[in-house]
């Protein structure tokens, strides 16, 4: 199941499907293998401050 | 925004931790920097808030207090609103933002702007309609953004700037001039190196004189002249400010039990009136009030500047000693990068297609160091 996630801070939306190419995550991976490390590219808020969505 | 941040990271930390927000903001949390793009969005003010008080309260488990504080008292661990309501903390949490700087204007208030807040971006938002000229005094990256974003909405902007180029104090003149050629096609005029400035009433509109020259017609004014940290609370507690409420490594002001981030705080690596520090300075902060000194870790954060017809991300160097300057310029935008003299990147300015690289190559930056 595809999964969507938003930021909580600043409203951008994470899609599983699309990764975050220019940002270090490649398309199609899944949430749980983004690193912790990594952080939004809009506001720079962490992994954790994203909850999942429905689209 | 920091202090939703901070109240975010206590309450991961500590589920029991007594929380109490003061905020003007009765209508909710909004992202702030989403309002130069708001009027492209076709987004009311109302459109832009994410959450009420009262589901933000729910999930933050922290009470909201709807008021202005007026005074801290320090020597008694209290905060005192205008409607004399007073409040005691064991810690203090000082996140009262930046506000843009006055400029002085013979033109009626109801005719001069800013979008430093939902409330303003609403009244400019009410006021605006199609075929409008609005004078955006000050053309910094609130100046550019928003003057691109008026140009969406059917209005004419006309900026009014003593600098020589947009952007003058982050961006070289070659990526700046071009900013400039390429807002200027899509609409945008221009006024650049402008001295002085005179505003007289002219029916319902104003008749503005710029260099003792030039003259132009304008409906209203919207002031963009750059921000300025709120610390008169700070000051009145005597909380030692300087351009910001200083702060050591943890965020800890010169009282102590009191902190500051944001725009109000100027950390030891400067005032970074920026979106992308607060998260990591809200952690640092939180951290060391539930009882954990932590020291604030700023990785590379690049600037990004929303000007969609020519995007730019930079990141300054901290240093300029012995760094060396190289632009290159191809059909996907400008390129400037700085290196030490070891060849490693020390900071950039990515301007057009290439902004986007700015991560990648800030990641990099992380590994060196």
């Amino acid at each position: 199941m595809r999964k969507t996630l938003m930021c909580v801070i600043c409203g951008w939306i994470y899609d599983e499907e699309l990764g975050a190419p220019d940002h270090g995550i490649a398309p199609g991976t899944k949430w749980e293998d983004v690193p912790d490390s990594w952080s939004c590219p809009e506001c720079g808020a962490g992994k954790s401050d994203f909850d999942m969505i429905e689209l | 925004m920091a202090g939703y941040s901070v109240a975010r990271e206590i309450r991961r930390l500590d589920p029991e931790h007594v929380i109490a927000i003061v905020t003007e903001e009765g209508g909710g949390y909004y992202y702030k920097p989403a309002i130069s793009n708001a009027l492209r969005m076709k987004k009311t003010a109302s459109a832009l808030v994410m959450k009420d008080l009262s589901r933000l309260s729910t999930e933050l488990g922290a009470q909201f207090v709807v008021g202005e504080a007026e005074r801290v008292d320090a020597a008694d661990n209290k905060v005192v609103l205008k409607d004399g309501t007073e409040l005691g903390y064991e810690n203090l949490v000082l996140a009262t933002g930046s506000q843009p700087r006055k400029i002085e204007l013979a033109a009626a208030d109801h005719h001069v702007f800013d979008v430093n807040s939902l409330a303003q971006y609403g009244r400019l938002r009410e006021h605006l309609q199609q075929g409008m000229r609005i004078a955006v005094i000050g053309s910094g990256m609130i100046g550019c953004e928003i003057a691109e974003d008026l140009l969406q909405h059917g209005v004419k902007p006309l900026v009014i700037t003593p600098d020589a180029y947009p952007l003058q104090r982050m961006l070289p003149v070659e990526i700046g001039t071009r900013l400039e050629t390429i807002l200027e096609a899509a609409g945008v005029e221009w006024y650049c190196a402008m001295k002085t400035m005179r505003v007289s009433a002219e029916g319902s509109a104003y008749a503005m004189s710029v260099d003792e020259g030039t003259s132009l017609s304008v409906d209203a004014f919207l002031v963009a002249a750059g921000q300025v940290p709120r610390t008169e609370l700070a000051k009145a507690a005597g909380i030692r400010t300087s351009l910001g409420i200083v702060v050591d490594e943890c965020g800890l002001t010169s009282v102590p039990n009191i902190y500051a981030l944001g725009d109000c705080a100027e950390y030891t690596s400067g005032w970074l009136p920026y979106i992308a520090p607060i998260s990591f300075a809200s952690k640092a902060v939180a951290l060391s009030i539930t009882g954990q000194a932590t020291k604030m870790v700023f990785p590379p954060m690049p600037v990004k500047l929303k000007t969609h017809t020519y995007p730019i991300s930079l990141l300054p160097p901290v240093s300029m000693e012995g760094v060396t300057a190289e632009l290159e310029t191809t059909v996907k935008g400008q390129k400037l990068l700085y290196k030490e003299s070891t060849g490693a990147i020390c900071g950039f300015v990515l301007a057009g297609e290439v902004a986007r690289e700015a991560d990648a190559i800030a990641k990099t930056m992380t590994l060196a160091t």
